[in-house]
């Protein structure tokens, strides 16, 4: 029972309504308080009920389940508006919907072929064998016994999703971050309700099983016949999950290498194909036999321009080599920078960005870098990146980057996991 | 001419059957049995050895569904492995799923059916028997593997459920979302309730409240009643004498 998530609009409205109610009461706090304060105390006052606002937000948010709180956990994610105190309490918190039950997994299938499960295929276990982000999987034969992955969606996820963006959106809105946060939450919700069209997804399957071909890493292959908008069905890879190989402690050498097949998909994606698997969940990275590495879940795809990525292609270079001219040359051109900025404001950013690049070199120096003698190298990273938090307002993100730093840090996050070397060193950034 | 039973049983089934699209286009009230016959290319009168009313076709349909209903959970995989909660929904989905090529029809019918006081009160009754059987034969198995204890006024429950059905008909046929995904959700979320009370053994508890409110309120006041009954005697007798 507890696992459900409040599902009826009312409830979230609620919910919802209660964080609003905080926040407003906050505001007329500080509308009370303005006429009578110095102009720094004033200052100051904005900048504590800046920090509130957010709290707020977010505490409401982390009351919610499912697909509000993912919302949430991929906004904190990206803006540097969340207290890092909330942030923690929203990563911990689950952000899977609910297990779908026999009944509705049934009910699922016959929504999508006009028939059960059992004509369906030639079998079908009712028991999911692993959660997906929307949505769970189950194992199944086809008539002549192959053995298939069946992913199946929660029926009404689609609606639940829309009314959940527009509920952050309108708490948002009053906030000095709607500025920061509408881009994204755009972004997010074109991401996740792609995600919810498994057709899409489908199409994303074939696509990388087509092009994405390289040594050691396979990615199975999709029944077309078997797959509608709410169910997925692919051909089953028989492996484990990236953490429970982990757990059977496998050697430097395996563990170097399936870090090297996880960077090489992910540089051949984004330069080549120029579209990428932007889930870098660790349960999206099976391991098979001969330590060669399955890539599931193509629901999260991101696609990029080809100016994008002849701009990206530069970051490394421009951050680690790149003088002080250089680095507001590229960050205006990434459209990331506001056009107006004092000299002396410019002058600060420059110093944080130089501990930035102190960090980053780090790990383009080695000819591999050692994820195993650097285990806080992310949170040194976070820790630092923390410090541009003051000029946010000098900021706007662009959108391309959230999912494309979510893949890259997550890899990261997983390398860290392996405890691997890996040469991150390569021809696209260095060529 | 003597047919066998296997026949009438198709006659009866195609009767039915035609009858549900002879009222989608007639509606009720025109769709007469000679009708329904001539579709059904049965004879003007061999269609009442069969159904005596054009009633009780309409609850001929009900009673079908739900026999038929049985039989698909029959063949649901592993159904003896689900529980109680996904039994219950995966019976009113299946249910659902039969009514969803008539769903005109079941819109026609339904106010007859279920909320006519008429002469059928019968073959209603006899719907709702069938009904809460497989209700009683899901919950039996349920307490026989201990999944929820045994049940206070059990029977009342199962006649809280024929309720549940019809308000949840009702909710469907007025279920406007892509494939009455609402519909489903609100089967889910309210099983799932329903189940946690059993399972909880709320309803006992309720009624051992129930029942202590009844002994200490109820009957002790009944007690100080007697006191008075006794007191009025007594006083009767002093002045009275006897």
């Amino acid at each position: 029972m507890s696992e459900n998530l409040p599902e009826s609009k009312l409830r979230r409205t609620v919910v919802g309504g209660k964080t609003a109610a905080n926040v407003s009461g906050k505001v007329l706090k500080y509308l009370a308080k303005k006429p009578f304060l110095k102009k720094e105390d004033q200052q100051r006052a904005r900048a504590s009920l800046e920090k509130d606002y957010a709290a707020e937000i977010f505490k409401g948010l982390v009351m919610l389940k499912g697909t509000a709180l993912k919302i949430a956990q991929m906004l904190s994610f990206e803006l540097d508006i969340v207290p890092p105190s909330i942030r923690k309490e929203l990563e911990k918190s689950y952000n899977r919907v609910p297990p779908i039950n026999r009944a509705l997994v049934r009910k699922a299938i016959v929504n999508a072929f006009d028939q059960s499960p059992e004509s369906t295929f030639g079998s079908f276990d009712y028991q999911a064998f692993a959660a997906a982000s929307l949505g769970q999987v189950h194992k199944a034969e086809d008539a002549n016994g192959n053995r298939l992955a069946v992913k199946v969606q929660y029926p009404g996820i689609g609606k639940t999703i829309q009314n959940d963006i527009q509920m952050v959106r309108s708490l948002t809105a009053p906030t000095p971050y709607a500025r920061f946060v509408h881009p994204v939450l755009e972004e997010i919700e074109k991401r996740l309700m792609e995600e919810v069209d498994y057709l899409q997804e489908a199409e994303n399957t074939a696509y990388f099983h087509q092009h994405l071909r390289l040594e050691g890493l396979v990615i199975p292959s999709v029944k077309q016949d078997l797959s509608t908008k709410t169910v997925l069905t692919t051909e089953y890879l028989d492996g484990i999950s990236l953490d429970s190989w982990i757990a059977t402690n496998p050697s430097q050498e395996e563990r170097d290498r399936v870090a090297a097949i996880l960077n090489e998909q992910f540089l051949f994606s984004l330069f080549e194909l120029k579209r990428l698997h932007a889930d870098p969940n660790p349960g999206n990275y099976l391991i098979l036999d001969n330590n060669v590495v399955g890539l599931v879940d193509f629901g999260c795809v991101k696609r990029f321009s080809e100016e994008f990525i002849e701009l990206y292609r530069q970051i490394t270079r421009t951050l680690i080599k790149g003088n002080r001219e250089d680095y507001f040359h590229y960050l205006r051109k990434m459209n990331v920078l506001r056009s107006k900025v004092d000299a002396e404001t410019e002058d600060e950013i420059y110093q944080v960005f130089r501990k930035i690049r102190d960090w980053f070199k780090q790990l383009y120096e080695p000819d591999m870098f050692d994820f195993g003698l650097h285990s806080d190298f992310i949170a040194e990273g976070k820790q630092i990146m923390q410090e541009t938090y003051p000029f946010r307002k000098y900021f706007q993100p662009n959108p391309e980057f959230v999912f494309l730093n979510r893949t890259h840090y997550g890899l990261f996050r997983i390398y860290e996991k392996l405890k691997a070397r890996v040469k991150l060193k390569n021809l696209y950034e260095w060529g | 001419m003597k047919i066998s039973n296997q026949q009438k049983k198709k006659n009866r089934k195609k009767i039915i059957g035609v009858a549900v699209d002879v009222m989608i286009d007639k509606g009720f009230k025109d769709a007469t049995m000679r009708a329904i016959a001539k579709q059904a290319e049965i004879g003007d009168a061999t269609i009442y050895n069969y159904f005596p009313t054009k009633e009780s076709i309409l609850f001929a349909y009900y009673e079908e569904k739900l026999a038929t209903c049985v039989e698909k959970l029959r063949k649901v995989e592993k159904f003896n492995e689900f529980t109680i909660h996904e039994q219950l929904q995966t019976f009113f989905e299946i249910q659902l799923e039969q009514f969803l090529p008539d769903r005109e029809f079941i819109a026609l019918s339904f106010k007859k059916i279920f909320f006519s006081m008429s002469q059928n009160a019968e073959l209603l009754d006899s719907i709702q028997e069938q009904f809460e059987k497989i209700i009683a034969d899901i919950f039996e198995a349920a307490i026989e593997v201990n999944e929820i204890p045994e049940q206070v006024f059990q029977q009342i429950i199962y006649h809280l459920f024929w309720d549940y059905y019809v308000g949840m008909i009702i909710f469907w046929l007025n279920d406007k979302s892509d494939q009455f995904s609402d519909t489903s959700v609100m089967i889910d979320k309210t099983l799932d309730l329903f189940c946690a009370i059993l399972k909880a053994g709320a309803v006992n508890k309720l009624f051992d409240i129930g029942s202590y409110f009844f002994k200490n309120h109820f009957l002790g006041r009944l007690d100080r009643f007697k006191k008075r009954v006794d007191t009025i005697k007594l006083i009767k007798r002093e002045f009275m004498g006897k």
